[in-house]
């Protein structure tokens, strides 16, 4: 009756143990016949390649003042196989996307939802915890001093590459290098370890610029006030530091936002400094009176008879405002004297004049390598008649930049010697030896001059109170198809302060101002003046005590 | 003479002793892997979930604490008193069994309906039944031995109280119980001595009704087998997703692991990483050799009672044999179930690894378990030395 089973339990066991044994072969097969598939898939799942994004470099002025920063933003992406369709409803309140576009992305492993947020902001999505909803860390341009400066540092695009300025010219220095790393990460994407750094990171290289933002704000508000006032179609303001070429100042207008990408077309992004060529007129007289004084066939004592004179190919009699007489040099700068200056130019012939004006600089490059920067046009002086000669003396028939014009100028302020534009602060890299264009006594001489123009001649307007200027108007009649035209003009000034030590160099060029002034004594001087008033105590240059 | 060296060398496994070592010792080490693990695997979730790193250790060690009074209690509770009382056992399983499926005071949990929260503690009906099962077919068949022994009668009755059991099972659902009950009373049937023929052919019906499910349902089937291809791209991120978390686990464990604490998967990858997952942990962290070594513990605790169960037939104590057999395949057979979910063998089902896993019942009813046991052994033990005196 008490029979015990004995073969029912062993039967039992071996199938309890057969059971165990198919869990072990499982088990072996999972953890070493075929672990390589496994660990495969585990490392796509949470093996990831993390970029190590680096800032471009700033752009500061000379005082380290931000001219273009970049600030660290985040955006929002999302892997939509992993966003849940329950949490479209509030994805699309928070990321301002329509929830009929979250569904079509539906099967995306990767969309960007929202671009360019601050932190604060993108902690406010993040910290919902939506799945398959993650941050990346980027970084947005900046540029604090907006539409003042805004030809000259240019912009990036949406890649943060340099577009336009110097954030085009120098990008390859202001650009990091990317860095990216595998790490491993948890579910939440925290990382846990670092696996393998796949491409070291460089850091984007700051740049300081020689300007002084003071002065360019300075140089930019006068120069809207006027081409405002003036209903002038551009214009533009140069400010050098005579002693090391160093620009200070590089107004332009109009002008833009370049934080508004919406504003940054047409017209307004053009530095027109360093890219508008433009006939110069009666300022290059100065330039003229270098060359006569530099050929030794004249000199301060010389007196020359401006009355009116044909000029062989010219269809009309070449004649000033009124007839001066028998007037020195000085006089024929002060009262701007074509007649004057075409006899001197005749006297001097073509060889030497073409030398002169190239020694200053004009129809070369300015060094500075500015994208779209332009040479101006100093035409051939083999190929010269009278009347180009003529023309060239008092302006016409060759184009210059503002730059070249501070350029040139700054030669007569500094005695004569001629330095590399400097743009870069801290550049070891002369792009020219100092030459020598004028002697110290002729660049007296011509200061001198100059200084009598604001004096008593046709930059009175220029003048600075508690200063001594010097310097010369320019009023030159535009071209088009049809030949020179009567009402559209270029107004312009160059000039210098203290004349007795010169500081800085202002160039001022308006194009096209419209009313009854229009001249460069009339409209560009009065700009000179203003900036220069209040420059001059910024750079602490000492006023003379009123006599 | 081959018989006497046998029942001697039987006889020289059961010393003199109130406690057996070859099954406390596996248990203990069973119960600490299990709170290692349990630690390791819940300590990042719990950081983020419940703001303390330590919710589930804690928890655990107190359960614990619990799952050795109840040790206590059911090594002291006299066994003819749990015999003659099993049918209350099962009256208040069936009582709790119905209960949880009344709404407001079952809880719902990834859909389904198992728990009663009783504030302090969340009960599984399905757990007291497996011990209320086991008692009471115990006593059933030692009652109706010879019915049982010979006629189909005795077979059909312990199959009309399952019956009961498994409909009440399939509506929470918890297929994982059901399969478990059902293989202790199919077990303990067969041990106790049902006629293999009937037996087999009970079987066979079993067999070709799946099959008949399996033809006519192909749909449900199809679905019921995705857990096959966790890897395919339609399953990859819905229905097979824990499971491949879980395989990939295994996978990184290789041969030896990647190390206690350095598990990947418990980061957020895996689900129910300290619960029924805890295994995949395990196997991530200590490798094949840690598996090796786990399933030797379990062996060691299964085969000791079965074997104390076969002393016990041996001696006549036939309730304590049928209790220790039922308890044995109780506790391989869910060790079985829950090792081929983690590993893919199986569908998922809400199973725990006895011992090992986070779960207050689970530790409870485990622990109670052994505790029988060795009130078993400590009878079985009693009644051979009083032979041996006679």
């Amino acid at each position: 009756m008490n029979k015990i089973y004995v073969w029912r339990f062993y039967f039992v066991l071996v199938v309890l143990a057969l059971l165990l044994s198919v869990m072990f072969a499982r088990a072996l097969d999972l953890q070493v016949i075929n672990k390589e598939f496994y660990i495969e898939q585990g490392l796509q799942r949470f093996q990831r390649v993390e970029e190590l994004k680096v800032a471009r470099g700033n752009i500061v002025d000379r005082n380290g003042d931000p001219l273009a920063v970049s600030t660290p933003v985040v955006s929002i992406y999302a892997d939509m196989r992993k966003v849940k369709e329950k949490d479209y409803i509030i994805l699309s309140k928070m990321t301002k996307n329509t929830i009929s576009y979250l569904k079509e992305k539906k099967l995306k492993h990767e969309i960007r939802l929202v671009k360019h947020l601050s932190p604060e902001q993108a902690e406010i999505i993040l910290s919902l915890n939506l799945s398959g909803v993650y941050s990346k860390n980027e970084f947005k341009r900046f540029y604090p001093a907006g539409e003042v400066i805004a030809q000259l540092i240019g912009f990036t695009n949406i890649e943060d590459h340099g577009q336009s300025g110097l954030e085009l010219e120098y990008e390859n220095y202001l650009t990091g290098i990317d860095g990216a790393k595998r790490v491993l990460k948890t579910r939440k994407g925290a990382a846990i370890r670092d696996v393998q750094m796949i491409k070291e990171s460089k850091e984007g290289q700051d740049i300081q610029l020689t300007i002084d933002l003071q002065l360019q704000y300075l140089a930019y508000k006068e120069l809207k006030k006027a081409v405002t006032k003036l209903h002038a179609t551009s214009g533009s303001v140069v400010i050098l530091n005579i002693e090391n070429n160093e620009i200070l100042a590089m107004a332009n207008m109009p002008s833009f936002n370049p934080n508004d990408g919406a504003q940054r077309k047409g017209y307004a992004l053009r530095n027109r400094s360093l890219i508008n060529q433009y006939e110069p007129g009666s300022v290059m007289k100065a330039f003229t009176l270098a060359a006569a004084l530099e050929s030794g066939k004249f000199d301060d004592q010389s007196i020359i008879d401006v009355k009116p004179m044909r000029v062989k190919g010219r269809s009309t009699i070449l004649e000033d405002l009124r007839y001066y007489g028998k007037i020195s040099l000085s006089t024929i700068l002060e009262k701007s004297s074509n007649v004057g200056v075409t006899k001197i130019a005749l006297e001097l012939g073509d060889q030497i004049m073409w030398n002169q004006f190239y020694k200053f600089g004009f129809g070369q490059s300015s060094g500075l390598s500015f994208p779209g920067e332009v040479t101006g046009y100093l035409p051939n002086h083999e190929k010269w008649q009278e009347v180009q000669l003529s023309s060239l003396s008092f302006g016409y028939g060759i184009t210059v930049t503002p730059m070249q014009l501070a350029q040139a100028t700054a030669v007569i302020a500094n005695d004569g010697i001629k330095l590399p534009l400097k743009l870069l602060k801290n550049s070891q890299i002369m792009t020219a030896a100092p030459q020598s264009v004028m002697s110290k006594y002729n660049a007296d001489t011509l200061k001198n001059m100059m200084f009598q123009v604001v004096a008593r001649g046709t930059g009175k307007k220029a003048a600075v109170e508690n200063y001594t200027v010097a310097g010369k108007t320019g009023t030159a009649r535009k071209v088009s198809k049809k030949g020179y035209i009567d009402d559209q003009h270029v107004a312009s000034f160059i000039g210098f302060a203290p004349v007795e030590e010169p500081k800085i160099v202002i160039v001022v060029v308006i194009d096209s101002p419209q009313g009854k002034s229009y001249g460069g004594g009339a409209v560009a001087a009065p700009v000179f003046s203003n900036i220069m008033q209040q420059a001059l105590p910024l750079l602490n240059v000492i006023p003379k005590e009123k006599i | 003479m081959t018989q006497l060296t046998l029942d001697q060398s039987t006889r020289s496994y059961f010393d003199n002793r109130y406690f057996d070592f070859w099954l406390l010792v596996p248990v203990i080490a069973l119960c600490l892997i299990g709170f290692t693990m349990v630690t390791s695997a819940s300590m990042d979730f719990a950081s983020i979930n419940n703001n303390n790193p330590y919710h589930h250790m804690q928890r655990h060690g107190i359960y614990l604490v619990l799952g050795c009074m109840s040790f206590l209690l059911f090594y002291l509770l006299p066994l003819s008193f749990i015999q003659k009382f099993s049918w209350l056992a099962l009256l208040l399983s069936f009582a709790l069994l119905i209960a949880v499926l009344i709404p407001g005071i079952g809880m719902k949990v990834n859909g389904s309906i198992r728990w009663i929260n009783l504030g302090f503690f969340t009960l599984q009906p399905s757990e007291t039944m497996k011990v209320a099962m086991v008692l009471y077919l115990s006593s059933y068949l030692v009652r109706r031995q010879i019915e049982v022994r010979s006629k189909w009668s005795g077979f059909v009755k312990p199959m009309v109280v399952l019956g009961f059991v498994v409909v009440l099972l399939l509506a929470e659902p918890d297929f994982g119980a059901f399969v478990v009950i059902l293989s202790a009373v199919l077990g303990m049937m067969f041990l106790a001595g049902v006629r293999a023929g009937q037996f087999f052919l009970v079987m066979l019906g079993c067999v070709i009704a799946v099959a008949i499910m399996a033809v006519s349902q192909e749909y449900r089937m199809l679905r019921l087998l995705s857990y096959l291809e966790p890897f395919s791209p339609e399953n990859v991120y819905g229905s097979g997703y824990q499971l491949t978390q879980a395989l990939i686990a295994f996978g990184r464990g290789e041969w030896f692991g990647v190390g206690l604490g350095n598990s990947i998967q418990k980061l957020f990858y895996l689900p129910e990483a300290h619960t029924d997952f805890v295994l995949s942990i395990f196997a991530e962290e200590f490798g094949l050799v840690g598996i090796v070594i786990l399933f030797g513990l379990f062996c060691l605790v299964v085969g000791r009672i079965m074997f104390i169960g076969k002393r016990a037939e041996e001696l006549s104590l036939y309730y304590q044999a049928y209790c220790a057999y039922g308890i044995g395949i109780v506790l391989a057979v869910q060790a079985i179930i829950n090792i081929g979910v983690n590993t893919g063998v199986l569908p998922t089902k809400g199973l725990t690894l006895p011992f090992v896993s986070y779960g207050g019942t689970s530790i409870l009813i485990c622990l109670g378990l052994i505790g029988l046991v060795s009130n078993i052994y400590q009878s079985v033990q009693d009644t051979q030395n009083n032979q041996e005196v006679i």
